[in-house]
């Protein structure tokens, strides 16, 4: 209990544990709204950016609201506009094209960008700190802190210097406390905070289970005239079994680099299947060698 | 496509596809959950930022209304969410996920076909999700082994050098931030009845099985400092016997253009 009681505490307006897009997006607003509210995020990763993973092909909706002159901002990172598109079905040795004109309009990416989402964010993260807004990376929030009437009231960094045992190593330092009128919780998926309120406010009561994917990603750098810049690539089918949901995405990004990827459905049922081992064997299908 | 060409970078991270029947409520007392920390993905777009961004700009609304006194709590977040376009964006994807759990890939993008371009999203029904991720592993011995080819170090690659693209790190000696509900569990259960599967669902190798050279005295071993946090066995550990939380702040991958 000692630790407790030794912990600093801060108090904000706001706190918001995690700056990704949602989390940075609620900074911007709030700030846009008005400058007196003070806003606090704190980071798990070493800086803004390091644990952000996607895709990415972005519509720029919600941007376009959020930042209407985005695309004269200093930094905007988005700068490959999707110009074609394809779907391929894959069989072990062979594939089938699936026209676009079938494809329905919610896969289609006109208008679209490829990017590479953590830079996103790290932009996104300058613009938040421009009007004010404090970003702690390195700090992981790592308990939810209620009040006595059971209110969220904030949270708590985890003690730095603690060894396998939990006990104090010379570099012990104990958490922070930040308290907040209203906390955001933007995690991510399965945010580990956000698992404990759906327990413990029963959030979840009236819904379905939650579904999951696992995405894997590789970034690969290619000679010139393997690159495309712009293709968007999907496929489902081999390497999986007709019962088992994911698909790949092939985007051909700036600078003649290619990120791709592969999303296996947790639902999965066979105990043997490996996401990894799956998206190794996709990337040696013939259709994609030669695409 | 890739040849000539050399990976310069690899990940992963777990996504939430539930859509609309598996998203919770977002709203409490004193606090917000946001993004896909809630589950705001659109499957068939097969795209979350947008709507993460969405769900947090309606947050800063809501708040902005609460700490002006316009409101009493937080609670106005739902009605705003379900008047914005993020709501009627995953309403109209809401069938695509159950349909290819139901009929599997080959029928499932028929039938998305259908319902997203004929009916755009408006059939009148909404298929459930019967089954949480932990749930569905069948028998180890039922199931099928799947021999996966040996990487060939160009193409393909193991778990190991992919780990080390990820740059993750994690500072020594400090309290394991996996943790087992039950440390037997692996062990005397997972391993027999699904070969413990986090050996293979762990896509940077933190599980491992170690046994002596004749096959006897299996050990669980958990190499948390490759962690790359991306949640998976905290969703798919057949007994939710696996519990992440956070390591030290600045620990995990460091990810350049991810």
């Amino acid at each position: 209990m000692d630790t407790i009681q030794q912990r600093e505490s801060m108090e904000y307006d706001v706190v918001i544990v995690g700056a990704g897009p949602s989390g940075l997006s609620t900074a911007i607003k709030l700030k846009q709204i008005n400058p007196e509210i003070n806003v606090c995020i704190v980071e798990k990763a070493s800086e803004v950016g390091a644990h952000i993973l996607s895709g990415n092909v972005f519509e720029t909706r919600a941007l376009d609201e959020l930042l209407p002159d985005w695309k004269t901002l200093d930094g905007c990172p988005l700068k490959t506009k999707v110009t074609k598109e394809k779907f391929l079905f894959l069989f072990e040795k062979s594939h089938f094209t699936v026209p676009s004109f079938l494809l329905p309009p919610v896969q289609h990416n006109k208008g679209n960008y490829i990017a590479s989402l953590a830079n996103m964010c790290r932009w996104l993260g300058q613009i938040a700190e421009n009007l004010g807004v404090e970003i702690y990376p390195g700090f992981a929030a790592s308990e939810i802190l209620y009040d006595e009437d059971g209110k969220v009231r904030g949270v708590a960094t985890n003690d730095m210097g603690l060894d396998v045992n939990s006990e104090k190593k010379d570099s012990y330092e104990p958490g922070i406390e930040l308290h907040a009128k209203t906390t955001v919780f933007a995690e991510g998926c399965r945010g580990h905070l956000g698992k404990q309120l759906i327990e413990k406010f029963e959030l979840a009561k009236n819904s379905d289970p939650q579904q999951y994917g696992i995405g894997l990603k590789e970034i690969w750098e290619v000679p010139e005239e393997n690159h495309d810049e712009g293709l968007v690539f999907h496929s489902t089918g081999w390497p999986l079994d007709n019962k088992t949901y994911g698909g790949s995405f092939v985007y051909h990004a700036e600078n003649n680099q290619i990120f791709l990827g592969y999303v296996v459905g947790l639902d999965y049922k066979n105990p043997y299947l490996s996401p990894f081992e799956e998206f190794q064997r996709f990337k040696t299908h013939p259709a994609i060698k030669k695409c | 496509m890739l040849s000539g060409g050399k990976r310069v970078s690899y990940g992963a991270r777990a996504l939430i596809e539930g859509g609309i029947q598996s998203l919770p409520q977002m709203h409490m007392p004193g606090a917000l959950l946001i993004g896909c920390d809630a589950g705001t993905l659109n499957m068939p777009k097969i795209k979350g930022t947008h709507t993460a961004m969405k769900s947090g700009m309606i947050a800063a609304e809501t708040i902005n209304e609460f700490l002006s006194g316009k409101s009493n709590d937080l609670s106005c977040y739902e009605a705003l969410f379900k008047k914005s376009w993020v709501y009627s964006e995953l309403k109209s994807a809401r069938n695509v996920k159950p349909f290819f759990t139901r009929f599997g890939n080959i029928l499932g993008i028929l039938l998305t076909g259908i319902d997203q371009w004929l009916f755009m999203g408006k059939l009148p029904f909404t298929l459930s999700h019967k089954h949480a991720d932990h749930e569905t592993l069948e028998d180890a011995k039922e199931a099928k082994k799947i021999n996966y080819p040996k990487p060939d170090g160009v193409l393909t690659f193991d778990r190991a050098s992919s780990v080390f693209l990820t740059g993750t790190y994690h500072t020594e000696n400090q309290p394991v931030h996996l943790q087992l509900k039950d440390k037997e569990l692996p062990i005397s259960y997972t391993l027999e009845k699904f070969d413990e599967p986090s050996q293979r669902y762990c896509p940077v190798g933190v599980y491992e099985v170690h046994r002596n050279d004749d096959g006897s005295d299996p050990k669980f071993v958990i190499n948390s400092q490759n962690c790359i946090h991306c949640k998976t066995c905290d969703i798919k550990e057949p007994s939710q016997n696996i519990n992440w939380v956070t390591p030290e702040g600045g620990g995990g991958p460091k990810y350049a253009n991810m």
